[in-house]
């Protein structure tokens, strides 16, 4: 098992590289520069230009660019940003804490509802429970998960029972410490109810869907047949085959701890990685975005790895490094 | 040096937090930390008090209030950073203009410059030296003197060629750059060998930097990372109304009162009467809008489309929406004639070239109709770079330019533009059609929808448009480096003194936007505005100046270079918890629409008070 894990990290070096050359080269490719962006008012001189984009090495060909990146990436230095011209490392952590709390309670909702919904959808299929439920998720995968963020401020505003977005109140600094966590609470509950239903439905389907296909097999009728009681032959037989798939999206959903789901932060004004991530593209602030894709890759391959192992506990007939 | 010295020694007493909190009288000034004495979580600074002595050269405003309070309102994005000799953007600037001054300031409702720093000011008989005499008494918002020393420093910082700053420009006149030089420590001159013109207005863009804070930094070369937003913010030292408390990054950025600040309110208090506030920052734009209804802001922004919403609510919501009228900004339609551009036939260079083709296009659109749909009526048609918002330089003598479609099919017809096709399209005699692309930014809905108001008024005379809404970056880099591009829908910011357009209208100029950065002039009106611009640079007085930039407006209404569109009013709200609002559309430039006059912010009691905590 550890042979197996490190083998695995090992195997992420080479993947990283080719990864950033690759978004590397799709932002150099694409039109403009950071400095140029900046030159769109009259204000800015030719002159000054140059030596904005001499000064951050911007007028070296690319793939220098990218080798001197490079270079300084193995060592774990990320370079600046440049539209801050703070490191990016301090910024991405600026802001990791942020995403990973919304993610997090995203994530919990998502699961916790999903998971039994998806059962008992798979249990009582084609009763009213299963089509009610069927409602409720092809609803939520269909809206645009920013609009559905937009109605929710428009309800916190009009019932005045919620924050209008944020993770703090304005007058945060004349609170006490547990005024400020209830204060935080609150701004978490209409973010983390938009993420979190909106990524529970995809959930449920695939769990009714996986479970549907398991109550199928031979050895549950012959389970039943043995004369298990249905609760026995479902969450001991069936569900437990029946999660495999569940593991591996439990593992790309890792991933996303830490990838931020831009558009509703902006729209909920949250001050994730998601956001920034999307300013930092837009301003082609390169060295930002490619620190925060280095990141969001590592995210993904740490959580394929995690979801590998996870399968391997759950399920006695893979066994890894074999 | 010594006189500071000598200063902080025998004026400055400051006095440790006493568990007893007794209040000790002692002449001068008395620094008391007010947290030091519990009970007052509030994150005011430090409790300074000054003597009518030390304040008898300070500014007296007609601001009434009472003190106490603070502003809570929102921005849109993440300032870039607190160093405003660096700063590009007005997601920093709109801050920074809180925290730090200028020499002279233009006072946006007279729209005449006023002392700020600087208490007066005058120019030598040939106008090549100019005189500045500092305000007395004045002090950094940490308590150190303010001296012509940290002014010749900041235009060290300016004219140092490490710096990536905008201001170098606007403080080069004509080729020259000033020289500074410190006369006593309230007297600061500046000289060049030419006569300077608009010194003045090029003085409203330098905030004056604090030399005890970052002479060391700037000497050892890392001026550029110098106050980046993840600075301790107590280094940042101003001499505004306020300083900044602390800034979390995509949330707020909150402001303490500066205890030294040289405004005096009309009974002479000293100003701000508010003890700080808070800026959200919110990136969306409808997040705002709700945030504001959810009395979450004290004031803000509007566009276009929410103006009816916002303006139905007045009463109900108390609050104040006001239409500020327009500001110096322009929209413009234009015609590539670069000859760097090689993608563009050169029949199309050629029509464009013709002044008759330029003016066709100007009589063909309907700018009233554009501000009327448009804008909804929040807007009006223009004809000049010059706002009609400026009482001085807006050359009145100029007709609007009509709606004329025959007039313009007239004109078309006169360069050989006659035949239509089987699609309604105008062609020459060679059978080349009158056919373009429109390249706008695919961000801003308002530019997105003059561009269709362009197709639809050009395709009534039969030239066909077809809209190109391009991602901005890539925009800019077919403005600035390619030249890729037929025709161009875009704006510029404007200002009260034409002259720092002058990288727009000079034929050198890289703003140039119709073909810049020309080695000489290509057409004979070309070289008369940078004649005119040239004069203007050694032109002190208003009048003069007028006379040149009317004849500038004038050529323009004849050449049509850029076809002007419309200008957008300022919309805001603002919530009457807070007296002594008053959004100016005329500061837009140099200072922020509605907090240019924060330092006279003030409670009103009773009056609807926040749902937040004061």
């Amino acid at each position: 098992m550890i042979r197996f894990i490190i083998k695995r990290l090992l195997t992420m070096i080479p993947l990283l590289i080719g990864i950033s050359f690759l978004c590397f080269a799709i932002l150099q490719i694409s039109p403009g520069d950071y400095v140029l962006s900046l030159t769109s008012g009259d204000q800015f001189s030719e002159e000054l230009r140059r030596q904005i984009t001499h000064e951050f090495g911007l007028d070296k060909p690319w793939p220098i660019q990218y080798l001197l990146w490079l270079g300084n990436a193995l060592h774990l230095n990320f370079g600046m940003s440049l539209a801050t011209r703070q490191p990016v490392t301090s910024v991405l952590w600026e802001r990791m804490g942020n995403t990973m709390i919304l993610s997090l309670s995203s994530l919990a909702l998502a699961w916790g509802l999903a998971i039994p919904l998806g059962i008992l959808s798979a249990v009582k299929r084609n009763t009213w429970v299963d089509r009610l439920n069927s409602l409720f998720a092809f609803t939520w995968i269909s809206i645009p998960s920013f609009f559905v963020a937009l109605l929710a401020l428009l309800f916190a505003q009009r019932s005045g029972l919620f924050p209008v977005g944020g993770m703090h109140s304005a007058d945060v600094d004349l609170m006490t410490g547990p005024e400020q966590f209830v204060d935080l609470l609150r701004h978490l509950v209409l973010p983390t109810l938009v993420l979190g239903l909106g990524g529970c439905a995809g959930i449920m389907r695939q769990m009714r869907g996986s479970l549907l296909d398991t109550l199928r097999d031979n050895y549950i009728t012959a389970a039943r047949a043995r004369g298990l009681s249905e609760r026995k032959v479902i969450v001991k037989h069936a569900v437990r085959n029946a999660i495999n798939p569940l593991i591996t999206i439990f593992g790309f959903s890792l991933a996303g701890l830490l990838s931020g789901a831009a558009l509703v932060e902006n729209v909920m004004a949250w001050p994730g990685l998601g956001r920034l991530i999307l300013e930092s593209v837009l301003s082609k602030d390169i060295y930002m975005v490619m620190g925060a894709f280095m990141l969001g890759a590592t995210m993904l391959m740490l959580g394929n790895l995690f979801s590998d192992i996870l399968l391997a506990i759950t399920d006695p007939r893979i066994r890894l490094g074999k | 040096m010594s006189f500071q010295r000598r200063r902080a020694a025998g004026r400055l007493v400051l006095i440790r937090p006493s568990k007893l909190c007794a209040k000790l009288a002692l002449p001068g000034i008395v620094l008391m930390m007010s947290t030091g004495c519990g009970g007052n979580a509030h994150p005011a600074g430090p409790d300074v008090r000054l003597t009518t002595e030390d304040m008898a050269d300070y500014f007296k405003t007609k601001a009434i209030g009472k003190p106490g309070g603070r502003f809570i309102d929102v921005t849109y994005g993440d300032p870039k950073t607190f160093n405003p000799l660096i700063s590009n953007e007005t997601s920093s600037s709109d801050h920074l203009a809180l925290v730090f001054n200028t020499l002279v300031n233009r006072n946006p409702e007279s729209t005449k410059f006023e002392p700020a720093l600087a208490e007066s000011w005058r120019s030598s008989p040939d106008g090549k030296v100019w005189t500045f005499k500092l305000r007395k008494g004045v002090r950094w918002s940490d308590g150190q003197p303010f001296t012509a020393s940290d002014v010749v420093f900041t235009f060290q910082l300016v004219y140092d060629k490490t710096i990536p700053t905008t201001a170098r420009d606007v403080l080069t006149f004509a080729g020259h750059q000033l020289d500074c030089r410190q006369v006593d420590d309230l007297t600061v001159e500046f000289s060049a060998p030419i006569r300077l013109g608009p010194v003045l207005d090029a003085m409203t863009a330098v905030q004056i930097l604090p030399k005890h804070k970052l002479e060391s930094i700037w000497k050892s070369h890392k001026f550029n990372q110098a106050w980046t937003v993840g600075v301790n913010p107590d280094e940042i030292v101003g001499t505004g109304p306020f300083t900044i408390a602390k800034y979390v990054p995509g949330q707020n950025i909150s402001f303490r009162r500066n205890p030294y600040h040289w405004r005096l309110s009309a009974d002479g208090a000293q100003l701000p009467f508010l003890t700080g506030g808070v800026t959200q920052i919110v990136p969306d734009r409808n997040t705002m809008l709700l945030r504001f209804n959810a009395r979450e802001a004290d004031y803000l922004w509007l566009r276009p489309e929410d103006w009816s919403v916002v303006q139905a609510g007045e009463s109900a919501g108390n609050y104040t929406a006001q239409n500020v009228g327009p500001a110096w900004g322009f929209t413009y339609f234009s015609f590539n004639v670069n000859p760097a551009n090689k993608n563009i036939p050169e029949y199309k260079r050629a029509w464009f070239k013709q002044k008759a083709f330029r003016q066709a296009m100007a009589y063909a659109l309907d700018r009233d109709n554009m501000a009327q749909t448009v804008l909804r009526g929040m807007g009006r048609a223009l004809w000049s770079p010059v706002s009609v918002a400026d009482p001085v330089f807006y050359n009145k003598s100029l007709p609007a330019y009509p709606h004329d479609p025959a007039k313009a099919s007239a004109l078309l017809a006169s360069i050989g533009l006659s035949h239509r096709d089987a699609e309604g399209v105008l062609t020459d005699a060679q059978g080349h059609r009158a056919e373009f692309t429109l390249l706008t930014n695919n961000n801003n809905n308002i530019r997105l929808a003059l561009c269709t108001a362009i197709q639809e008024n050009l395709r009534a005379i039969g030239v066909k448009i077809i809209i190109q809404p391009t991602d901005f970056n890539s925009l800019v880099a077919r403005l600035r480096e390619s030249f890729n591009w037929e025709t161009m829908v875009l704006g510029f910011t404007g200002g009260p003194e034409p002259y720092t357009g002058r990288n727009i209208w000079m034929s050198s100029g890289q703003s140039h936007v119709w073909w810049p950065r020309q080695q000489k002039p290509g057409t004979p009106w070309e070289s008369e505005i940078d004649a005119i611009f040239d004069a203007a640079a050694s032109e002190p007085v208003t009048a003069r100046r007028k006379t040149l930039y009317d004849r500038w407006q004038a050529i323009l209404y004849e050449e049509q270079p850029l076809v002007f569109l419309v200008t957008e009013d300022s919309l805001v709200a603002f919530r009457n918890r807070i007296s002594n609002i008053r959004p100016n559309a005329r500061a837009g430039v140099t200072l922020p629409v509605i907090r240019w006059n924060s330092y006279e912010f003030s409670e009103r009691a009773g009056a609807g008070a926040a749902k937040l905590r004061p």
